[in-house]
């Protein structure tokens, strides 16, 4: 059976799609980054940082 | 103009990228982790509205039973409408809860913090938290671990960033609230404040997460993927069982056991986390672990938390669902007994089992939408899922009342020393232990609950 049903086949490489990707992972990447270095700070603590 | 948001408007045409799916699906469960971060202003909460801290705590309590009573009685129109309509919904409820809350504090009346973020943020969550969750293993069938793993973790994360960030605004609201002095308390009006900022903040998110989510057209599967191989393997299934059908049958119970024992086990450390490592490093009344050292180690079981959510659901896209769970389980009892009569001998040794136990208990959060795929298959997933996060909101009751119905007996935490907690943690183990019983207990759904499969098409017929 060949995948020729695939009318929304992803093809990541196009422009529009490139930027819609950085943009999306940007918006949730940034604060979780955040989050994720403020818990550090606090963990450092627990290594006698 | 609210078509927008109907399932037949989010069909991904020619070219869209799947892995737009898990920003739109971190972008809601982002926001609905905030509810793990509620320690921050109940402090502030409890001198505002002069009442005790069980009081306050029941906030939490309403918004954990609506959590698992939304996504079971909404699960089907979830699946039905789309995870666009399902998020906007969610946003809305969720940011309306925090206004209505906002208004509670502001107008000192405690009933409508209930209604606010209890109530109407319950259903925000419990909406929310299933929403993406059959859109992603409908667009990863190849990997659904792997995609729930990574929406999933957003629910651990979001607390990571609503704590700080909550500090930081009720300061600004309140000059005279010093977030980095333990014996400073907000005032009531920083918290409302900080609520309607939550609410516009996290409602522009959660659209945000609305407008990107799409799903595959009828038929779409990725590149290189043969639905073929998932027949091969024993315990998952290309049929198909509805939500009504999946409550009749012995795996669906099963599976309800395993999370519940799973949940409840975990919840015992994440509650008592803060006091719990400085009682059991405790000689003559004073312990070796400072306050400071004791926050550093719920951060690092928060981490533990997340990260376990998104590799251990991934490695079950490998190892398969139930040798995962049988890891969690089995693993965990070891742990736990090592903890229980070993963990006072060594800080270094305690850290580390408690973290393998965080871990366990967020992976088994984000590993069971996989697993009740391969049980179920895609067809209701959403509905089933819903159904089936009753367990949590059980366990949300029973994992607390265990530990501390053992710990009251012993004396008040704080005080105690590791002996008093061995009861309690002997009591997970063989919660664990039945878990690992149903587990191994679960096979395949019975034929009679599948779903008719159609007649085939005449020739010709659409390809």
């Amino acid at each position: 059976m060949s995948p020729m049903s695939n009318p929304a086949q992803s093809s990541p490489g196009s422009p529009s799609n490139t930027t819609r990707l950085v943009v999306a992972w940007g918006l949730v990447g940034i604060p979780l980054a955040y989050g994720v270095s403020q818990t550090l700070q606090k963990v450092v603590m627990l290594f006698g940082g | 103009m609210l078509s927008i948001l109907d399932r037949e408007r989010t069909i991904a045409k020619p070219g869209f990228s799947r892995w737009l799916i898990p920003p739109a699906a971190l972008a809601v469960h982002l926001c609905i982790g905030q509810a793990y971060a509620t320690s921050v202003y109940k402090t502030a909460l409890v001198g505002h509205f002069d009442t005790g801290l069980t009081q306050i705590g029941i906030i939490f309590s309403i918004a954990i039973v609506m959590l698992g009573l939304s996504a079971a009685v909404g699960g089907t129109w979830v699946d039905r409408n789309g995870p666009r309509k399902a998020m906007a919904l969610s946003a809305t409820c969720w940011a309306s809860g925090f206004l209505v809350a906002a208004l509670g504090i502001s107008t000192d009346q405690l009933w409508l913090v209930y209604l606010g973020y209890g109530f109407i943020g319950g259903i925000g969550l419990g909406i929310g938290y299933i929403s993406p969750v059959s859109t992603l293993i409908k667009w990863f069938p190849d990997r659904p671990g792997l995609a729930t793993g990574m929406a999933i973790m957003g629910f651990g994360g979001g607390a990571m960033i609503a704590s700080p960030i909550s500090s930081k605004l009720m300061a600004f609201y309140d000059s005279g609230y010093d977030p980095t002095d333990p014996g400073s308390v907000a005032s009531g009006s920083a918290v409302a404040g900080l609520f309607v900022t939550l609410a516009v903040i996290y409602f522009a998110f959660m659209m945000f997460g609305a407008a990107t989510v799409r799903v595959p057209a009828e038929g779409w599967r990725p590149e290189g993927f043969d639905p073929q191989e998932l027949e091969e393997r024993k315990l998952v299934t290309t049929k198909s069982v509805s939500a009504a059908n999946s409550i009749k049958t012995l795996p669906f119970w099963l599976l309800w056991t395993v999370l519940f024992c799973n949940v409840t086990a975990g919840i015992g450390i994440l509650e008592q986390a803060a006091p719990m490592i400085q009682d059991f490093f405790r000689e003559g009344g004073d312990s070796s672990v400072t306050a400071g050292v004791a926050g550093g180690f719920v951060g690092l079981l928060s981490m533990a938390n997340m990260a376990g959510r998104f590799v251990w659901s991934s490695t079950s896209d490998v190892i398969g669902r139930k040798p995962m769970y049988m890891v969690y389980l089995g693993v965990g009892i070891v742990a736990y007994v090592t903890l229980a009569l070993a963990g006072s001998t060594s800080t270094g040794l305690f850290v580390l089992l408690a973290v393998v136990i965080l871990s366990f208990y967020g992976g088994g959060f984000s590993t069971v939408p996989a697993y009740l795929r391969d049980l179920f298959g895609t067809f209701e997933v959403g509905a089933v899922h819903g159904r089936l996060l009753t367990a949590w909101s059980a366990a949300g009751i029973a994992g607390p009342l265990i530990v501390n119905a053992f710990l009251d007996a012993q004396g008040e935490p704080g005080t105690l020393t590791s002996a008093a907690y061995r009861p309690a943690l002997l009591t997970m183990v063989g919660l664990l232990a039945v878990g690992f019983v149903a587990n191994l207990a679960i096979r395949p759904v019975a034929e009679r609950f599948h779903e008719p499969v159609p007649e085939p098409a005449a020739a010709g017929g659409k390809g």
